[in-house]
C-alpha cells in the first residue's frame, strides 16, 4: 500500500469510526465522511504495493492467549 | 454490511480459466479454508457483540457490531464462490474453524470485554483492511476484484466497531488507563498470529490472483500496525510509545 493509500485507509477506519461516537470531527478530509465502498473502489486502482519488511515474526509466549483469528 | 453489487459470473473470469490445474486446486483449497475462517469470524463478532452489550456500549457501536455479525457468513459465501470458481464445480461449505476468544490472563471481566473489542476490531480488523487492500491490488480478474472490493468495504466497517467504541464516552478514563499496558501485548500477539497464517501461504504468491508474495502480505500487516493502529490509538487519546516499539519488534 502506498503512503497515500494507507492514509486514506486510516481516515476511513479510524477517523470516521471514532467520529461515529464523538471523537474528532470525522470529516476533516474533503468535507465529507468517507464511504467504505468508495474507499474500496478507490483501492482497485491505487498503488497498493507494500514496502518490503524484514521476514519473520516475533512471536511471544502470550500469542495464543491474546491473539485473535482472522480472515486467513 | 454495505449494499452488495452484482458480481461477474464465476465462469466468466478468463484469469481463472487460464491457470494450471494444480494452481487452481491450491486456490480452491485456500478459499475453502478462508470460508471456514470467515464463519469463525462471525462467531467471534457475535461474542464481541455480546461483550459490547454487556458494557452498555454506544448504540452506534452496537449497530455496527450487529452488521458485522451478519457480514461474516456472507463473506464465507463469497469465499466459496471463489473456491468453486477455481475448483470448477460446487463444493460443500466447510465447518467453522475452531475459535475461542482470548483469555487475557490478568484482566477482570469488564476489562476483558474491552480487550476483546480492541483486539478483534481495532487491531485484527484494521490489519485485515490493509491485507485485503493488498490482495485487491493484485486481483486481475473481474470476479476476484469484485469479491475483494466487497470484502474490503465490509472490513472497514468491522474495524470501525472498535474505533467507535474507543472514541465513545463508555470508555472512560479508568478503562483507558487499564487498557494502556495491554496495547503492545495485543499488537504483538495479533501480528504473530497473522504472520503464522501468512506463513502457510505460497511464498511467491499467485500473481494476478489476489495473492501477493508472502513478504508483501507481512509488510501489509506491519504497515497497518504502524500507519493505522498506532496512530489510531493516538487519535483516541491513548499513549503509543510502547505500542510502536512492539510493532518495530514484530517487523524485525
Amino acid at each position: 500500500m502506498g503512503e497515500g493509500g494507507m492514509k486514506k485507509l486510516f481516515h476511513a477506519v479510524v477517523v470516521v469510526g471514532a467520529a461515529l461516537t464523538g471523537a474528532g470531527c470525522g470529516d476533516d478530509e474533503g468535507g465529507s465522511k468517507l464511504d467504505a465502498s468508495a474507499v474500496a473502489d478507490a483501492s482497485v486502482s491505487s498503488d497498493a504495493r507494500v514496502a518490503d519488511a524484514a521476514p519473520g515474526s516475533d512471536a511471544q509466549p502470550d500469542a495464543r492467549a491474546d491473539g485473535m483469528v482472522i480472515i486467513l | 454490511m454495505t449494499e452488495r453489487r452484482a458480481l461477474p459470473a464465476a465462469d466468466a473470469d478468463p484469469t481463472i480459466a487460464a491457470l494450471p490445474a494444480g494452481t487452481r486446486a491450491l486456490l480452491a483449497e485456500l478459499w475453502t479454508e478462508r470460508a471456514a475462517s470467515e464463519l469463525a469470524a462471525g462467531e467471534a463478532f457475535a461474542a464481541v457483540e455480546r461483550d459490547l452489550a454487556a458494557l452498555d456500549a454506544d448504540p452506534a457501536v452496537l449497530a455496527l457490531a450487529a452488521r458485522a455479525v451478519a457480514d461474516e457468513p456472507e463473506h464465507a459465501a463469497l469465499c466459496m464462490l471463489l473456491a468453486e470458481a477455481y475448483h470448477g464445480a460446487p463444493l460443500p461449505l466447510p465447518a467453522p474453524r475452531p475459535f475461542q476468544l482470548p483469555v487475557h490472563d490478568g484482566a477482570d471481566d469488564v476489562l476483558r470485554r474491552h480487550l476483546h473489542v480492541v483486539g478483534l476490531c481495532c487491531i485484527n480488523e484494521s490489519i485485515a483492511v490493509a491485507f485485503v487492500a493488498a490482495c485487491l491490488a493484485d486481483a486481475a480478474g473481474p470476479l476476484l476484484a469484485g469479491v475483494h472490493r466487497e470484502h474490503l468495504a465490509d472490513e472497514i466497517g468491522h474495524a470501525r466497531v472498535g474505533w467507535a467504541h474507543l472514541g465513545s464516552a463508555r470508555v472512560d478514563a479508568e478503562v483507558r488507563a487499564a487498557l494502556i499496558p495491554w496495547l503492545p501485548r495485543l499488537l504483538t500477539a495479533n501480528l504473530a498470529v497473522w504472520h503464522d497464517r501468512i506463513g502457510i501461504l505460497p511464498e511467491a504468491g499467485v500473481p494476478g490472483h489476489a495473492l501477493p508474495p508472502a513478504r508483501a502480505l507481512r509488510a501489509a500487516t506491519i504497515a497497518a500496525a504502524r500507519e493505522i493502529i498506532v496512530p489510531g490509538f493516538a487519535h483516541v487519546g491513548l499513549p503509543t510509545a510502547a505500542a510502536a516499539t512492539a510493532v518495530d519488534r514484530a517487523a524485525r
